[in-house]
């Protein structure tokens, strides 16, 4: 409990962490916890990504060990095929085209780490041209003070279009899924890293999640005698209970989200500063909005106009950086093609650099290589399993060179001062 | 003096140990990421060994009549006041006699440093490293004053096992 503050910054999320403790709920953070440590030979790549059924193979990285698995494929064969996956999975995510032939590639290990990773990055050239958020400007609220007035329905991950439209006319927020219903954004209750937070501040009278929300989440739901689905929704909702969060009615930012080329084109025309992206999806490996709420005030300080998408987005907003009175308000857009729709509009040479403070998935992966393909800098603040292989590390860095682009890779969980060097650099 | 035990029916033999062990006590930059990448290539202090489906980690027992005490030639080898067999890396020769005469064989050579490289406990810590990074401890840290509690345990399941495989009856015809 004395670490608290290094799971969120948000007050009322503190608050809510306590009252879940009090109550024996176990949340994301109890699970990561006892998840530690994560496994050495998967965080250095070196945990076989075939689909061969001879392993699982493992390899020593520190070379005493196994030097190649049960097929004679050595580490940096290894490391390779375990980016080609993951690159793959977001290509499958994304629907892009070279999915067949990586899928054949990762059959039997006998491509060269430089044809593997060439692949690689043609799936990751493959998310960000299929990447897309939809259209137009869309103003938002974000923040736990949504849920002051009375309870509300809450809406976690990607819903259906009929669910959504089942949501009309209901009260509900959205636990960090950028949900459209009839043609305007959810309000925000939290961040997608909040979600189970919120849920123990029971003022979510129902849930509705779509396929991709977290195990997790449905289980403490059901633990708390939540119902779920629609059929809960049209349930009458709980008079609001007395909670000991301090949830208020003022704890509510504001920002405008921009979806699609257009709209991102239009929001940064007449920008004349260097463009900071900074972006990405809330991680336990660092307190949740400490980095949106410490770099961004510090690039806005350089000089820079930040421009953001995730939850990164969502925290600016909740801490007002995102708000038009703003002395220089973040640019936000969409968490799928947003990023790369600025890179479209401004032009590389127009962008300082790319920062992702969190990972939610494969598809993440591929579309930070993806932005350094098309010449961006782009820093990952949390670790890539890639460090099992220099070759890989070289040969990705080459690569990457060639297209006047580069992607950082960090060791461990880096702070927001070591983020502001990078962009500064 | 604490004893590291090993519980062998929860070792999975991932070597998680092992990884976390050489990247602690055994690299400068103390991540496992940038550990893998540092020359000389940091080493562990201990060793998971398995076979037939069963694995275990092996470390220093820090012996009550240790031979590679016996066997050091510079007295680099030593004793602590905590009962820990340690040793003292300014007068360690590299001479490997230690690691011949190490019964367990968990004295290992590190040729790039000339040194003998042995479990020391993390003496300095507050837990083992090794005990600490067990993903399904397997590892723990018991006081051999204690630790009589969880031979009991193991000595009243061998009862347990015995009884239920009809064995006691020819132990109690043994007994007339």
């Amino acid at each position: 409990m004395e670490a608290i503050h290094l799971k969120t910054v948000d007050p009322v999320g503190q608050a809510l962490l306590r009252l879940a403790s009090v109550q024996g709920l176990e949340l994301s953070w109890d699970r990561f916890e006892a998840l530690q440590p994560q496994d050495g030979f998967v965080r250095t790549g070196l945990s076989c990504a075939f689909g061969c059924m001879q392993g699982p193979c493992r390899i020593d990285p520190f070379g005493r060990g196994a030097k190649a698995g049960v097929c004679g494929l050595d580490r940096d064969g290894m490391v390779a095929a375990n980016l080609l996956r993951l690159c793959l999975d977001g290509a499958i995510e994304s629907g892009a085209d070279a999915a067949p032939a990586a899928a054949a590639m990762l059959r039997r290990p006998q491509a060269s780490v430089t044809a593997m990773l060439r692949l690689a990055l043609r799936l990751a050239e493959g998310v960000v041209a299929k990447a897309q958020d939809g259209s137009g400007s869309h103003a938002f609220e974000v923040g736990y003070g949504i849920l002051a007035p009375a309870p509300a329905i809450g809406v976690a991950g990607t819903i259906a279009a009929d669910t959504a439209a089942g949501l009309a006319g209901t009260r509900a927020v959205s636990l960090g899924s950028w949900a459209l219903v009839n043609g305007a954004l959810l309000p925000f209750a939290c961040t997608s890293g909040e979600a189970e937070l919120t849920l123990v501040s029971q003022r979510i009278s129902t849930l509705v999640a779509g396929p991709d929300a977290d195990p997790g989440l449905l289980a403490l739901a059901r633990r708390l005698g939540i119902p779920l689905g629609l059929e809960g929704s049209r349930q009458p909702h709980p008079a609001a209970p007395a909670s000991d969060a301090g949830i208020e009615a003022g704890q509510v930012g504001k920002g405008v989200v921009h979806f699609g080329a257009e709209a991102v084109a239009g929001a940064l025309k007449g920008n004349r500063k260097p463009i900071a992206l900074f972006g990405g999806f809330d991680t336990p490996h660092q307190s949740l909005g400490w980095l949106p709420t410490e770099v961004a005030p510090a690039l806005m300080g350089d000089g820079c106009t930040v421009v953001a998408w995730g939850d990164a987005a969502l925290w600016m907003a909740k801490a007002g950086l995102a708000d038009g009175a703003h002395e220089s308000p973040a640019v936000l857009v969409g968490p799928q093609a947003g990023a790369v729709q600025v890179v479209q509009a401004a032009g590389s040479g127009g962008i300082k650099g790319a920062c992702f403070a969190g990972l939610r998935d494969s598809r993440d992966v591929a579309l930070a290589l993806g932005l350094a393909l098309h010449g961006v800098r782009v820093l990952v603040a949390t670790p890539l399993p890639v460090w099992g292989s220099k070759a890989v590390m070289a040969t990705l860095k080459d690569v990457l060179a060639a297209s006047g682009g580069s992607l950082t890779q960090v060791d461990k969980p880096i702070g927001a001062d070591e983020i502001r060097a990078w962009f500064n650099e | 003096m604490k004893v590291i035990a090993v519980h062998l029916d929860r070792c999975t033999g991932c070597r998680t140990c092992e990884l976390y062990c050489a990247t602690e006590r055994g690299s400068d930059a103390k991540t496992l990421l940038a550990a893998v990448s540092e020359t000389p290539v940091p080493q562990a202090r201990l060793r998971v060994e398995g076979a037939a489906g069963v694995s275990m980690p092996v470390q220093c027992r820090h012996c009550l009549d240790a031979p590679c005490l016996d066997a050091c030639l510079t007295g680099a080898l030593r004793r602590n006041a905590d009962g820990l067999v340690v040793v003292d890396d300014a007068r360690c020769i590299g001479c490997w006699t230690c690691v011949m005469f190490c019964p367990y064989g968990v004295i290992f050579p590190w040729p790039e440093r000339k040194l003998a490289l042995k479990c020391d406990r993390c003496g300095f810590m507050e837990e083992p490293v090794c005990v600490d990074v067990c993903p399904t401890k397997a590892l723990e840290l018991v006081d051999p004053a204690t630790a009589d509690e969880v031979y009991r345990a193991r000595r009243r399941d061998a009862v347990g096992l015995a009884a239920a495989s009809g064995a006691v009856p020819v132990l109690l015809d043994l007994a007339k």
